[in-house]
């Protein structure tokens, strides 16, 4: 099985392959505690300065990737606000490497998982928290038992939403992580660099055809998940 | 509802991945959508996006004396071959390495050629970097963490600090600090924000930041000639205006210009024939 | 030490204002009022899910909230059980699961009730490995009941648990809920608009109108009065008489009233006890003598203990052991010369009966 998948691709796809996972795996996986959260305040909780939230999750789903990427290079860059912290307390430069690139993924698929599992939230009758405090349960209790559970199918299918967006990302991510041959170069990355060379239209097949397979593999997932989830429901 | 999701969801993959794979070709679809009543005193100019400052200039002059228009795409010469090759309606092509300009010969697309102005390299740093770069040796220490080019699989720039590089002998090492920049000029604003130690991009380039300091010139023997080949596109072969551009080009008052930004002004006749200079 | 003290004033956002006090040691105590005059808010307040502006609850002898001393215990410490009117059962989890969730978050003191014995009671233990999806709408109030009482509650609050369910299921469930009251004793608030429930389970009534308190005492005392019921919006007293025994003489069913005989309008005879028939006032004939020749089948004697004379008509209770109350117009009331200690026959056809267990 090895010497036939060594054949199917070029070391150099091979890397962009285990760099796009890894990256949008950790993309997906780092926002989801954060993305629940917002996504459960936003549906249960009036409060003063709620459409600055709203407006500050939104945002990065209006703006170019490019700029997002310009900004995040910004702040977290070794001058900026962020990244001098980084670079003087820890001695650790976030740009141009792939947590760079993690960062980015994150930043542009952050509001469509907070969107899904907002509606998850919304769909999920508040008083069902109620009847579990009146049971005993402590109010964080209640909440991963009762509302997270009845959630979990728009919080799944939130985090798929944002694996495959963070597979696709390439403007934030070129200007924040750079084209790093070996680490940063993630699939989109690679398609660009391998386009851009002479006659190199041609020679980016394998790569696309790869982007298609796993955003294929992203929506199998999430449909098998979610026959299962509705297996154990009888609603 | 639910039968929708999956299908809602794949709209949005494909978004995704047209995103990476269309973004050369946004812009030529663009210039070849919009040909219809096109005049004749118009210049449609492609030119690498180290070129932008003194061909601004340049366009600027010669809209004063002749009272033609010049419209200029800049951006990596790769991108803008492509660009041409696929169609988009480029009068004048004005290319960062002789490559690209012998691809579009290949093709037919070229009706004529001539070398005019040339470049070198430099290695930059930001402005107020503590330590400095001596000799290019100094780019494999630890603390230089990255190095910006031009693509150096694509970008004409990034090819050539790429030679530069192998003939000194440091490729192999310094490859896996190679930050590949979508063009030179991303290179560059990425040296002046500091996100990379340093930088290899051209004397031009350094020259329009003040946020950067030249820490050394590269030997040109390094490298092949640095010539900017300007080419005559065959679809704009039968427009007046770009035949008096692409001479203007070549006259007394670009080479000042020319020279002014930093550029070498080669000393090639004008109108040179269709072949590829060695 | 009374088992409820409350005492809560509030005002909503859309300017409703909640002022009620009331305190309670019977062990079912039924708050009783028309739609929208706050009753559930008092349950709210006193699970916890609603902080009042002011107010004070007191739960046996622990002080739930004291907003005087910023005191506030967190629903989840109460130590109250709820059923709500549409029976909040988590659909993601078993028929066990559900009754389970209360038991594990009680400390092992208060576990007093058992887990089989509300099985038992409730009737639910066939129905443990199905999901509330999958249950009927008795079933459903039935596991909440039971959910409410595993967690070992030191009070009962139920809001409208009848409510969501057609007349048949009413009955039956109201029969459960009477068991659950015999077989463990748990102090009982119940809200409620429909006095059938009230004279059936409750000890006690508090009753309510508009955010305010406008009657307390027995059902039979605070049900009496015409005023704060709002008689006017033709709520009046619902007749409802419990019989001891119930005979099949000649092919009919016969209800055992002290020493008269009840008509029922069937032929077999009921099959739960007890057997309680309702009726409304306005079926009820009042007749000075002794009549015959009339097709109402019942005739009951007794005698009048209270007259309320309204605009439109005059209910007249007639004390025959138990009360009936009969609605008449002022003409004929003055007529009969009605009066208290009057003796009268109250006519009632059989099929005017509703037999409800």
């Amino acid at each position: 099985m090895n010497l036939l998948a060594i054949e199917l691709l070029s070391p150099e796809e091979w890397t962009a392959l285990r760099l796009s996972s890894t990256v949008a795996t950790c993309a997906a996986a780092a926002s989801l505690p954060l993305g629940i959260a917002i996504g459960y305040l936003l549906a249960r909780v009036a409060f003063r300065g709620r459409w600055l939230l709203e407006a500050m999750v939104n945002l990065p789903l209006v703006l170019p990737p490019v700029v997002a990427g310009y900004l995040l290079l910004i702040c977290f860059g070794p001058r900026g606000p962020i990244g001098s912290v980084l670079a003087d307390w820890f001695g650790v430069k976030i740009v141009f490497s792939w947590l760079a690139a993690v960062l980015a993924a994150m930043v542009v698929s952050f509001p469509l998982m907070v969107r899904a599992i907002r509606v998850a939230f919304q769909s999920v009758d508040p008083r069902l928290e109620m009847a579990a405090r009146s049971l005993g349960a402590s109010r964080l209790g209640a909440f991963f038992t009762v509302s997270l559970p009845l959630a979990s199918r728009g919080v799944i299918a939130g985090w798929i939403l944002a694996f495959a967006r963070g597979l696709g990302e390439f403007g934030a991510t070129i200007m924040v992580a750079g084209n790093i041959e070996g680490q940063t170069r993630t699939i989109p990355l690679a398609i660009f660099t391998v386009a851009s060379r002479p006659g190199g239209m041609n020679q980016c097949w394998r790569l696309v055809g790869l982007s298609i397979l796993l955003a294929c593999a992203a929506l199998a997932a999430s449909e098998w998940l979610e026959r299962r989830q509705s297996r154990h429901e009888s609603r | 509802m639910a039968k929708n999701r999956p299908g809602i969801r794949f709209l949005l993959l494909l978004l995704g991945i047209s995103n990476i794979v269309g973004c050369g070709h946004r812009s030529a679809s663009r210039q070849a959508g919009g040909e219809g009543g096109r005049s004749d005193r118009k210049v449609v100019l492609f030119a690498a996006a180290s070129t932008t400052s003194a061909l601004e200039e340049i366009s600027r002059r010669f809209r004063r004396e002749h009272g033609i228009v010049v419209e200029a795409n800049y951006a990596s010469s790769s991108t803008l071959a492509q660009q041409i090759e696929n169609g988009a309606g480029a009068d004048v092509f004005v290319s960062a390495n002789e490559n690209w300009a012998d691809y579009l010969e290949g093709m037919g697309l070229v009706e004529k050629r001539q070398s005019v102005f040339g470049n070198r390299l430099v290695v930059i740093q930001p402005a107020d970097a503590a330590e400095n770069i001596g000799r290019p040796q100094d780019l494999l220490a630890d603390w230089v963490k990255h190095l910006a080019l031009g693509d150096p699989e694509a970008a004409p720039a990034g090819i050539y600090a790429k030679q530069a590089l192998e003939a000194l002998g440091l490729w192999e090492q310094l490859r896996r600090k190679v930050v590949a920049a979508p063009d030179v000029r991303h290179a560059l604003s990425f040296v002046e924000m500091g996100a990379a130690e340093a930088g290899i991009v051209y004397a031009t380039d350094a020259a329009i930041s003040g946020r950067v300091k030249v820490a050394l010139e590269l030997a040109p023997e390094l490298t092949d000639a640095i010539r900017y080949p300007v080419v005559l596109v065959k679809s704009g072969a039968e427009n007046q205006a770009a035949e008096s551009f692409y001479q203007y080009l070549s006259s007394a008052g670009a080479a000042e210009v020319f020279r002014k930004h930093g550029f070498t002004v080669l000393a090639a006749p004008r109108g040179c024939p269709a072949t590829p200079l060695p | 030490m009374s088992l409820v003290s409350f005492q809560c004033r509030h005002r909503f956002a859309g300017g409703f204002e909640l002022d009620i006090a009331f305190q309670t040691d019977h062990t079912v105590t039924s708050i009783f009022g028309p739609s929208g005059s706050g009753k559930t808010s008092v349950l709210s307040t006193i699970a916890g899910f609603l902080r009042p502006q002011s107010g004070r609850v007191q739960l046996a002898d622990q002080a739930m909230l004291d907003t005087a001393r910023r005191l506030f215990v967190p629903p989840e410490r109460r130590q109250v059980g709820m059923v709500f009117q549409d029976h909040l059962l988590f659909p993601h989890l078993t028929v066990e699961a559900n009754l389970r969730y209360g038991w594990r978050h009680r400390r092992r003191r208060h576990r007093s009730i058992e887990f089989r014995r509300v099985l038992e009671v409730l009737e639910i233990g066939g129905l443990l490995q199905r999901y509330p999806g999958s249950l009927s709408g008795g079933e459903r109030q039935r596991v909440a009941l039971g959910r409410a009482l595993t967690s070992g509650p030191g009070l009962l609050l139920m809001d409208e648990p009848l409510a969501s369910l057609d007349a048949a299921l009413k009955a039956r469930i109201l029969a459960y809920l009477e068991r659950v009251v015999d077989e463990w004793r748990i102090p009982t608030l119940f809200v409620t608009h429909a006095q059938a429930e009230v004279r059936r389970l409750a000890n006690w009534v508090v009753v309510i109108e508009n955010g305010r308190v406008v009657a307390t005492g027995t059902p039979d005392d605070a049900l009496s009065q015409p005023e704060p019921l709002g008689w006017k919006n033709s709520m009046g007293p619902v007749n409802l008489l419990r019989l001891e025994r119930v005979e099949l003489r000649d092919g009919h069913a016969m209800g055992r009233l002290g020493d008269q005989l009840l008509y029922l309008p069937q032929r077999d005879l009921p099959s739960h006890s007890p057997v309680f028939v309702q009726f409304s006032p306005i079926d009820v004939t009042l007749s000075r003598q002794d009549v015959t020749g009339v097709s109402a089948r019942n005739r009951l004697r007794g005698r009048i203990c209270q007259l309320v004379p309204l605009d439109q008509a005059v209910f007249v209770a007639v004390d025959i052991g138990q009360i009936v109350w009969a609605e008449v117009t002022p003409e004929a009331a003055a007529e009969l010369s009605l009066a208290p200690g009057s003796d009268v026959t109250c006519l009632l056809k059989a099929h005017s009966l509703r037999v409800v267990t």
